[in-house]
């Protein structure tokens, strides 16, 4: 249930601009008012997202390119083969 | 037209704050949802939005070259289509700027007779202009992949803006082994080097994935990129040279 709590905190941040500027002026002021247990205050407090990401039990996925330069090799190899 | 539709969209690169209303809808209402994202949180936030959905992430592999991958996210996203469902394919970023597999569906969807359209998102490079303050349209930019701005090298005017994309996986063409392929990053360093002088600044640039974390920003004169914090999703802005003067005969004829 709490960790439900932390992803729609996370996702009304994202979505909300000044309640981005409400934490940032007062972190610590916006997550006394969350029912957050005091592990989850602290990883948002360090803002590092593989490490939340790993407390909500999902491997941090890094992002993954959709694109290669066509024809990087001379044989043509990494050429159109997405087309 | 055949039963079965495409839509790929965009999510940008905040769990569910960059993604249009459109986007979502269409997310929402897929009968299929596929999606490739950056972040594990995006991909819970999109798991809440409707139960088909499931990740392409497993088509890539070590030592397997990407271009292998974007065709099988094509094949699986298509087998989808002809089964007649209503299928949507959501891209973290702008579901078609420096992004193939979804350009790639919608044409194989399109020539097979199957309805498809993209629709646009938050780029990567709108973060950029946002969180840099720089407008493209001051002096014209210019937008490369890495590699493809070297190996084929590129003409580019260096008193217009110019923005690099996956700096650090230059020459790689399957997933990454490490954060950043020092010897490409020197190949664009001297090439670079070439053109504009050693105290130019430039910024190694990566729009934010967590609201409560700022896009890294680093800048840094060009003779100290090479030993700059670059990564795998890290894009180089160059600031434009001083403006080129206006071409009086030009001015004329436009009676300027």
């Amino acid at each position: 249930m709490s960790k439900q709590v932390l992803i729609d905190l996370l996702t009304r941040l994202s979505q909300d601009p000044n309640a981005v500027q409400e934490y940032t002026q007062d972190p610590q002021g916006m997550l006394a008012g969350q029912d957050l247990t005091e592990e989850e205050k602290q990883l948002l407090l360090g803002g590092k997202a593989p490490e939340i990401e790993k407390y909500l039990g999902h491997a941090s996925i890094g992002m993954p390119a959709l694109t290669v330069s066509t024809g990087m090799t001379r044989d043509g190899g990494s050429g159109d083969r997405g087309e | 037209m055949k039963p079965g539709s495409l839509l790929v969209v965009g999510t940008g690169y905040l769990i569910a704050g960059q993604v249009t209303p459109q986007a979502e809808a269409a997310m929402r209402q897929a009968d299929k949802l596929f999606y490739s994202v950056g972040s594990a949180l995006t991909k819970i936030w999109i798991e809440g939005l409707n139960a088909s959905a499931e990740s392409l992430h497993d088509t890539y592999g070590v030592d397997k070259e990407r271009s292998l991958s974007y065709q099988e996210m094509a094949e699986r996203i298509l087998a989808a289509v002809r089964t007649g469902l209503k299928v949507c394919v959501a891209l973290y970023g702008h579901p078609g700027v420096f992004a193939q597999p979804g350009h790639a569906a919608i044409r194989r969807a399109r020539a097979e007779g199957y309805a498809a359209r993209m629709l646009p998102g938050i780029s990567a490079a709108d973060c950029l202009y946002a969180d840099l303050g720089v407008d493209p349209g001051a002096q014209g930019c210019q937008s490369f992949e890495a590699t493809d701005f070297l190996i084929r090298r590129r003409l580019f005017d260096p008193t217009s803006a110019l923005i690099l994309w996956q700096i650090g996986a230059i020459g790689v063409v399957a997933l990454p082994s490490a954060p950043c392929n020092r010897e490409g990053l020197a190949l664009l360093c001297e090439v670079l080097d070439a053109h504009y002088p050693a105290d130019h600044e430039v910024v190694v640039y990566e729009a934010s994935g967590l609201p409560i974390h700022p896009p890294a920003i680093v800048r840094t004169p060009l003779a100290g990129l090479l030993a700059a914090d670059v990564s795998w999703a890290s894009t180089l802005y160059v600031p434009p040279l001083a403006n080129r003067p206006a071409d009086p005969g030009v001015l004329d004829r436009l009676e300027l």
